[in-house]
């Protein structure tokens, strides 16, 4: 009777503990297939008088997040299960090093808390054109689950300026699917 | 003698009643002085970044500081002056804003934060981990726009 009520009990542990694993494996698996995700050609405008120091210029975007998951036949913005920052890169028609110390750039959105997500201090001198070092940490996949988001860049100015600022922005994510 | 009294109920239930959130909108000074932080907003949330800074340069590197002690190594460059250390508050009525949370940037540390509005000119922020309860409580002072 005891040994009976010894290999019920192991028997009901290790269909619990399989269960258990089974439960982990399905909620941890990570995405299976990764695309990628471009916003090309963003303008961001300050608008002068700008004063030095930094000045933040806000710009609403929608992300496509049908067309993300169109090839895997999902719809649910849930199947997203990581994002991150590849590159961010700011172009303008001026030598950049002239006006801006520094750039950093954030996502904000209403249901997710805002995120610095990549940054360049100092500019190097002499160039229309420069890559920002994205943030090796941030984890941005809440943001596609919002569809509606900020792309936010704060300019630190050298000097006062009297005439407007004028930036345009490529962005390329990393999106890591599950269906 | 009555009138006076009938004035200031007017204007504190004006000041109670009419608020939007935007009242917390300016420049604002913390008790010990030594930074100055812009808040401003973004969507429907109300964020403050650091727009002056009364030692802005590093002592060890003489050069201007930056958020050397954030946990993403990546993220260690950015300049402390411009920093947005107010981040994601609501406002919830009667003058309270919630919900977000203030980075200090000696420690790099980030707490849970409520704003409380004691009169336009004064804010009582306060951080906390875990419980309100537990925190502490600096009253920051408004900046007055420079007359031109």
């Amino acid at each position: 009777m005891k040994i009976m009520h010894s290999q019920f009990y192991h028997k009901t542990l290790g269909v619990f503990l399989i269960s258990c694993l089974s439960i982990m494996y399905v909620s941890c698996s990570g995405p299976k297939e990764f695309v990628s995700y471009a916003i090309p050609d963003t303008v961001f405008e300050l608008e002068g008088p700008l004063y030095e120091g930094s000045n933040t210029v806000q710009v609403a975007y929608s992300i496509d997040v049908e067309s993300i998951l169109e090839p895997f036949g999902s719809k649910d913005a849930k199947a997203i299960k990581r994002v991150t920052l590849k590159t961010a890169q700011f172009k303008g028609d001026f030598d950049l090093s002239e006006h801006i110390t520094s750039l950093v750039f954030n996502l904000a959105a209403e249901n997710v808390d805002m995120m610095q997500i990549a940054v360049l201090n100092p500019l190097p001198d002499g160039t229309t054109e420069v890559q920002l070092t994205p943030s090796s940490e941030a984890k941005l996949v809440d943001f596609f689950h919002q569809k509606d988001v900020f792309l936010v860049l704060d300019v630190n100015l050298k000097h006062d300026m009297e005439e407007s600022l004028l930036l345009h922005g490529n962005f390329e994510f990393e999106v890591g699917v599950s269906n | 003698m009555k009138f006076g009294i009938s004035f200031l109920m007017v204007l504190f239930t004006a000041f109670v009643f009419g608020q939007t959130g935007d009242e917390i909108l300016g420049v604002w000074e913390p008790s010990n002085g030594k930074a100055r932080v812009k808040i401003e907003k973004i969507g429907t949330k109300y964020f403050g970044k650091i727009v002056w800074l009364k030692e802005p340069e590093d002592p060890e590197t003489n050069k201007p500081k930056v958020d050397k002690n954030n946990p993403d190594p990546a993220m260690q460059s950015v300049p402390l002056k411009g920093y947005r250390m107010l981040k994601d508050f609501t406002y919830k009525g009667k003058n309270e804003w919630t919900e977000g949370t203030i980075y200090d940037p000696e420690n790099g540390n980030t707490y849970s934060c409520t704003i409380n509005m004691k009169d336009p000119n004064t804010l009582d922020i306060r951080g906390y981990i875990g419980i309100s309860a537990f925190g502490r409580t600096d009253v920051w002072k408004r900046l007055e726009a420079p007359k031109k």
